[in-house]
């Protein structure tokens, strides 16, 4: 029948339908930010429920009521698979306008020509206040003179400790040196053969991270007065006395003193150890009073920080989260907007208090939701120290993570693992 | 002066038709399946055949991804054959295949075999021992690490009961590797038994009852009878579960991050490291070359071992 389709006609059209289609799929441009008709895109790893209520219900409706016509999609996601996510989204021209990174990523993102430099903006603008941001939290951000983010949080580390267990030891104040450190730590150990019941001091959890063991190494090493790369980052400083004293006496803890052990004690869930009354003492942020808050509150008036201890210096690390304005966004001025909004006091203090975050600026030191405690972490601040300014630190962590390793395990003597490391780590250097 | 063309046959032919020569054409079914096929084929190029020839020309450049490929020669594999850590994790792949292949494939086999017997509750225990393929790598290894875990682990506190000391299961380089071929065999036994009932549901019935009546014992039966008649499938089975393991990553991911000593980092967490951690993108892609080239190498020799040999 005429205008009838027959089914050899029909599969030819399906068919040749749908390679036109797929050409056309391939031919498609990938979408690049679009800041400029004030669609916003912002990428959040710092996920918590608490942060996505704080900013699906107040900071961007905020933003969109000053900003008439604007709207954010915000792209939830978490550390795990964050530095995949935004890899291959620099690769694919698919960036979000606006994203958050960690603490390593500033010298990264201006190596990459990732970030846009915000100086210019940051000049011009009367009304931003930069100068509310630590000296430290400034130059952390400011690459070879280009401010490439703005930071958001900073995760300061302090000695947190249980108080009734020190108590019952017999000490009624907490250690501001290494020796009276190790003396606490000796006294609060409670072993059964083998097994720890109680850590002295925790070093590590036993989770298979092998970032777990030099993130609080590098803080001993900063105690000791140590350096991790020389000042001008083109030589690893491991090898140097003063780092080793830092690995020698860790490894003390661990082997000659007992006090902790290694692999250390695993957290329970969310609990972590000391919150769990499982150690007596734990370098750690603020993070601490949160979840001590959440899920053990009744060891809030038991856990305490106290300011950072004296080995050779008083001094603790500090990592800086910060936003970064894509390099790709379409209209940097407008994504710039969009940062400077989230960053500025009001709304840095309903981020900040939503997760407990340590804020970077000094007019939030008195917020409402600061408690006493967290005062004590912020007075940690002055004795910080940040990464240094290496973009490829992640790959110069990894010999770090191998050699402790064997160092805390006995297998090594500390003198030939800080050789190796340093030997391994300058061998990545001489190759970039 | 005129020049008279001389005339060929085919001029001299009736003038072709071609629009009816097209219609045809288009009409034919060897046209229209060459249209459907055209859409399979350009992806299959674009998603997989592409990125095999890219990677291999990746290989030998340096990319960092902000900066166009440039030609570094062989570095890339010299790097492979004497870095210390991607040597070693080319010993912990194979260790890992060695250890996780023959077990996990035997396993599945007897596990297949004793599930195709008419037995009460047949059906629920073949979804029991697949329900570990539908689960998510994630899901299972948050699982696994519970019942791993040295203070608060299920494995632990069993061993516990009848006086063995807890283990460090996933911290211990002792002991690392030999937990993750556990996690990966209880992972891979539903699928592998599957394949396995199919194959055997394909032996003709026939041949069991001759050696029976032969007084072959049901041992008899499984390794002589049985077991050559599934030869090819054993050889599928190996071979993908060879695969398998050569690419388990969100295992590793999960649950050692290729620690401790690097006793658990594989070929295919060295290869993640250098592009994702470090952007050497030169790096990942020579060592994903040479795990092809083992792979290749792998399957060649359970070709060989395992082949039907009155086929071959």
């Amino acid at each position: 029948m005429a205008g009838k389709l027959s089914r050899r006609d029909f599969l030819r059209i399906a068919a040749a339908s749908s390679t036109v289609a797929s050409v056309a799929l391939i031919g498609v441009r990938p979408i690049a930010a679009q800041a400029d008709a004030g669609q916003f895109s912002l990428a959040m790893v710092d996920w918590s429920d608490p942060v996505q209520t704080a900013f699906e219900e107040t900071i961007i409706p905020r933003f969109m009521e000053e900003n008439p016509g604007a709207s954010v999609t915000v792209n939830w996601t978490n550390w795990g698979r964050y530095n995949e996510e935004m890899t291959t989204a620099f690769a694919s021209g698919v960036t979000p306008d606006v994203f958050q990174g960690g603490a390593v990523w500033a010298p990264q993102m201006a190596r990459r020509n990732w970030a846009v430099p915000l100086n210019d903006f940051i000049n011009a603008d009367e009304e931003w206040d930069w100068d509310d941001f630590p000296a430290g939290l400034q130059a952390d951000v400011t690459i070879r003179g280009n401010i490439v983010a703005v930071p958001y949080r900073q995760d300061l580390r302090t000695l947190w400790y249980n108080k009734e267990m020190l108590a019952e030891a017999g000490f009624d104040d907490p250690p501001t040196t290494w020796d009276e450190f190790l003396a606490v730590a000796q006294a609060t150990t409670v072993r059964d053969g083998d097994a720890f019941d109680v850590e002295g001091y925790h070093f590590s959890d036993a989770s298979g991270n092998w970032q777990r063991d030099w993130q609080p190494f590098l803080m001993w090493v900063h105690m000791a007065d140590g350096q991790f790369l020389s000042d001008d980052l083109t030589a690893c400083a491991l090898d140097q006395p003063k780092a080793l004293e830092a690995l020698e006496f860790l490894v003390a803890l661990v082997q000659e003193h007992e006090v902790t052990s290694y692999p250390g004690l695993d957290p329970q869930g969310d609990l972590n150890v000391l919150a769990g009354r499982n150690a007596a003492m734990q370098l750690s942020s603020a993070d601490m009073e949160r979840v001590i808050n959440l899920y053990a509150p009744d060891e809030q008036e038991t856990i305490y920080p106290t300011l950072p201890l004296t080995g050779n210096v008083q001094a603790t690390h500090s990592w800086v989260n910060k936003f970064f304005v894509s390099s790709q966004t379409s209209d940097a001025a407008a994504s710039w907007g969009l940062l400077r909004f989230m960053t500025r006091q009001d709304m840095l203090e309903v981020y900040s208090a939503s997760n407990n975050n340590t804020p970077p600026r000094l007019s939030l030191l008195d917020a409402e939701y600061m408690s006493e405690k967290h005062k004590i972490v912020l007075e940690s601040a002055v004795y910080a120290r940040t990464f240094p300014q290496h973009h490829n630190l992640i790959a110069l962590f990894r010999p770090i993570a191998a050699e402790l390793e064997q160092a805390l395990s006995g297998i090594k003597a500390p003198a030939d693992a800080l050789a190796d490391a340093t030997s391994a780590i300058n061998e990545i250097l001489a190759d970039e | 002066m005129s020049v008279a063309l001389k005339r060929s046959p085919l001029t001299d032919s009736a003038p072709v038709d071609w629009r009816q020569r097209i219609y045809q054409v288009m009409n034919s079914q060897a046209f229209v399946a060459l249209l459907f096929l055209l859409l399979p084929v350009a992806l299959l190029a674009a998603l997989k055949i592409w990125p095999v020839f890219y990677n291999l020309y990746l290989s030998f450049t340096r990319y960092e991804l902000f900066e166009p490929p440039r030609f570094y020669g062989l570095k890339n594999y010299s790097y492979v054959f004497t870095n210390s850590t991607v040597r070693q994790s080319i010993f912990n792949t194979l260790l890992f295949t060695i250890e996780a292949v023959p077990i996990g494939t035997a396993l599945a086999l007897v596990i297949a075999k004793l599930l195709n017997q008419s037995i009460r509750g047949r059906v629920f225990l073949r979804t029991l021992y697949y329900l570990p393929v539908v689960s998510s790598v994630v899901v299972s290894a948050m699982i696994w690490r519970w019942i791993y875990s040295p203070q608060h682990g299920l494995l632990n506190h069993l061993l516990g009961t009848v006086g063995i000391p807890p283990q460090n299961w996933l911290n211990d380089p002792n002991l690392a590797l030999i937990s993750l071929v556990i996690v990966t065999i209880w992972g891979s036994i539903g699928s592998n038994m599957v394949i396995f009932l199919a194959g055997l549901q394909d032996i003709p019935r026939d041949i069991i009852e001759a050696a029976r009546v032969d007084g072959a014992n049901a041992l008899q039966n499984f390794l002589l009878i049985t077991v050559p008649l599934l030869r090819p499938v054993i050889l599928f089975v190996v071979v993908t579960f060879t695969i398998s393991i050569f690419r388990n990553f969100g295992l590793i991911f999960m649950l050692t991050q290729g620690g401790p000593f690097n006793r658990t980092n594989t070929m295919v967490w060295e290869v993640y490291q250098n592009v994702f951690g470090y952007l050497r993108f030169g790096r990942g892609a020579a060592i994903s070359v040479v795990m092809l080239l083992i792979v290749l190498v792998l399957t060649m020799i359970s070709f060989r071992v395992l082949r039907d040999r009155q086929g071959a």
